[in-house]
């Protein structure tokens, strides 16, 4: 029993400071891409898993897609009412300095009720411009893996809506995560903002 | 087997195995109630889950040894990093070299992404919470081992043992009353949606799914106070990511009928 309880105090604690943990862990673990022969191997971009899309404009496309550009990505439902349209708005806020040089990614958490014609009429009603937007809707086996990739967490609700991370992602070029933005707050879409444009100067020199 | 023919769904586990081809290995799960831990507000009898296949054990290592020398790319040496953390299959000898780990012991230090891609390779998944879940919560004699005396102290005494060292082989414990062996007490097992165990940044406030499961008094949301081992996996699940590969967890994989 004093096992038993040992483990739980040990896996209760772990979880309620997880947030501070896992974040610096990330920053800490950051990766450049790496240089080497065996396949996969030192390649931490998100752009190597085989995952089937479909965007607003029913193109197909992969992950790998979106290679050569800056990509800020979240994971959000076009029916959800509370945080999402937050999440868009900070998206646009981050556009809107960007100056159309980075793309953006909503990758749809309710792909059942998400379909092609359902994104394209969510992009007009938010006013995203098609040339930067992307809205995917792909299989839920799919988003489950771009979840786990992104750290996203979420659950559907017995009342169809679904509870999730509010994480926002800033992908480089090669698509290896760069940064994350863990809530909505103005001063962390700031933050996020500001990592943008010191990437888009690096890229420029 | 007279206990059998007064349960309902017993009946129909029975038709369902008389005319179903179960694979090699897996056993059939009749459809039913699944009492979530966390019922979120939703169907107070439960989640229901269809009936499917799942694996009479956890994956062995020489199952496992066999996936990757046919995928390569799921080889210690050539795994991305994205995939898998630096522990991935670490207690074996090389890429393709089990060493002293037995073939028969289950396989561990895996992570989501290569336990969801063996699971494929056999045109398998790996089950929901609610699926694992489910099979689990069956007792000796009835698919709801909570009305079975001992019950949940039998599966508490199998928690708290430490984990042997080294692993026993797989299908060396009793099965349960689908007949599936190990699941409490060897190893932990990943599910599919194991990411939706905990919310971090969380949308709603009604939707706190973290303070539900992780801060104290939080334990108060829960549907069944009594049911420790489910508190410990919940906690488990919340705390890992998908590139996790630890040495005490492994898998078993499930197909839908």
């Amino acid at each position: 029993m004093r096992f038993l309880i040992v483990t739980l105090i040990s896996l209760f604690s772990i979880s309620c400071s997880e947030k501070e943990s896992h974040d610096a862990s990330q920053h800490d673990s950051m990766p450049m891409v790496l240089e080497s022969d065996a396949p996969g191997a030192g390649d931490y971009s998100i752009y190597q898993v085989e995952s089937n899309w479909h965007n607003q404009n029913a193109t197909a496309l992969n992950l790998s897609a979106l290679v050569g550009r800056i990509q800020v990505v979240a994971m959000t439902y076009t029916s959800c009412e509370m945080s999402c349209p937050r999440i868009v708005a900070a998206m646009k806020e981050i556009e809107k300095k960007a100056n159309g040089q980075i793309g953006f990614v909503l990758v749809s958490i309710d792909p059942e009720r998400d379909d092609v014609s359902t994104l394209a009429a969510y992009a007009t009603k938010m006013n995203l411009a098609k040339s930067n937007w992307n809205l995917l809707t792909g299989s839920s086996d799919d988003v489950l893996e771009i979840a786990a990739l992104l750290g996203v967490r979420y659950q559907k609700m017995p009342d169809g809506e679904f509870a999730h991370s509010n994480i926002i992602t800033v992908l480089n070029e090669e698509g290896v995560i760069v940064h994350q933005q863990n809530g909505i707050a103005v001063d962390l879409t700031q933050q996020t903002s500001d990592i943008v444009q010191k990437l888009l100067e690096t890229t420029a020199r | 087997m007279g206990l059998l023919m007064v349960l309902p769904s017993a009946a129909l586990y029975a038709r369902q195995t008389a005319r179903t081809v179960v694979p090699d290995g897996m056993v059939l799960i009749a459809a039913g109630k699944y009492q979530a831990l966390y019922d979120n507000g939703g169907d107070v009898d439960g989640v229901a889950v269809s009936a499917f296949f799942v694996d009479e054990n956890p994956v062995t290592n020489g199952e496992f040894l066999t996936f990757v020398m046919a995928h390569p790319k799921w080889q210690r040496s050539y795994v991305s990093p994205l995939f898998a953390e630096s522990s991935y299959l670490i207690n074996w000898a090389g890429d393709t070299d089990l060493g002293t780990v037995g073939v028969d012991q289950p396989v561990t230090g895996v992570s989501w992404f290569a336990a969801k891609a063996f699971a494929k390779s056999k045109g398998n998944r790996l089950p929901t919470v609610a699926e694992w879940e489910y099979v689990a919560g069956a007792g000796q004699n009835s698919p709801r081992g909570k009305d079975e005396e001992d019950f949940e102290r039998n599966l508490l005494i199998l928690t708290n043992q430490p984990q042997p060292n080294p692993l026993p082989k797989v299908g060396q414990s009793e099965g349960n009353y689908w007949g599936v062996r190990d699941l409490h007490g060897l190893v932990w097992e990943w599910v599919l949606d194991f990411n939706s165990a905990l919310i971090t940044g969380e949308s709603r406030a009604d939707a706190n799914l973290e303070r539900k499961l992780f801060c104290g008094s939080g334990v108060v949301g829960a549907s069944d106070f009594t049911d420790y081992t489910a508190f410990m996996r919940f906690a488990f699940r919340g705390s890992i990511s998908a590139s996790y590969s630890g040495s005490n967890l492994g898998f078993r994989t499930v197909r839908s009928l």
